[in-house]
């Protein structure tokens, strides 16, 4: 992991919330209350650019890295077809013990400026050697 | 669980009731609900999606995706309290799920567990739910 990506921006981008999107995730869901709960995780923060996105940005080695934790801070949840900024950040790297630890945060806001939703995802890279 | 907030799952309806979390099943995850998964959020690392990685990588199989395990157990959730209801959640993933595993949803005092079959844990999920604008918090009890 490239402890010298802290604070760097990865992603910075408008996009629509596209009901499409929302659809396919409530039928990866696949229960009754899937469409509303697609409305709140409808991304997840550290794919929004692509799936290199946290591997390029934190130069994760996929061999060893483990995706450890997600929060997520939610003002509502995604209005489906409403424009966002998002901004995906690394907000952390860093090492303890033998393992390396990456921070990404995503940040979605609406066309007002106002947060919808902040997510932080925490990779490991266990035994990293660097 | 049992929320001491002030919030329902009915938008409409305020103030000071209190909302119990009930134990649900999700699942079996399947190979298919993965690949969906992964067109969804674009998220195709191929531990997800390519068995001869994921041996590779001394996995069984492909693994599901850490966030649908997160998103399983808030769709649980979800479906009790509404989308409205959630203010935070702060997950950590602690076991890897495959294709075939059943996911139960487990009330705990300060939000779920997503327990597997065996009773591993794959996942803990801290959540503060509650109406914009409130602080309150889960805090209950099965």
């Amino acid at each position: 992991m490239d402890e010298s990506a802290k604070g760097r921006t990865l992603v910075e981008d408008d996009l629509t919330v596209s009901p499409d999107v929302l659809a396919a995730l409530a039928r990866a869901v696949g229960s009754p209350a899937g469409t509303a709960t697609a409305t709140l995780v409808p991304y997840f923060g550290a794919a929004v650019g692509g799936e290199s996105t946290a591997v390029d940005g934190l130069g994760l080695d996929l061999s060893r890295a483990l995706l450890a934790g997600i929060d997520y801070d939610w003002r509502r949840p995604f209005t489906p077809g409403e424009r966002v900024h998002v901004r995906v950040t690394v907000e952390d790297v860093f090492r303890k013990g033998a393992n390396q630890f990456g921070l990404l945060a995503a940040e979605f806001t609406d066309a007002a400026g106002d947060l919808v939703q902040r997510q932080t995802v925490t990779f490991i890279e266990r035994g990293s050697s660097k | 669980m049992t929320l001491d907030e002030n919030v329902t799952a009915d938008e409409n309806v305020t103030t000071d009731e209190r909302v119990t979390l009930d134990e649900r099943t999700r699942g079996p995850v399947t190979r298919v609900q993965i690949a969906r998964y992964a067109g969804a959020v674009g998220d195709f690392n191929p531990v997800h999606v390519d068995d001869e990685f994921a041996r590779a990588s001394g996995l069984p199989s492909v693994i599901a995706h850490g966030p649908l395990t997160v998103t399983l157990a808030l769709d649980a959730v979800v479906e009790q309290l509404g989308p409205q209801a959630l203010r935070s959640a702060k997950a950590r993933l602690s076991a890897p799920v495959f294709p075939g595993d059943e996911l139960t949803v487990v009330p705990t005092a300060d939000g779920v567990e997503v327990r597997k079959a065996d009773g591993t844990v794959a996942a803990t999920v801290r959540l503060e739910t509650g109406r914009p604008g409130t602080a309150a918090e889960a805090a209950g009890t099965r």
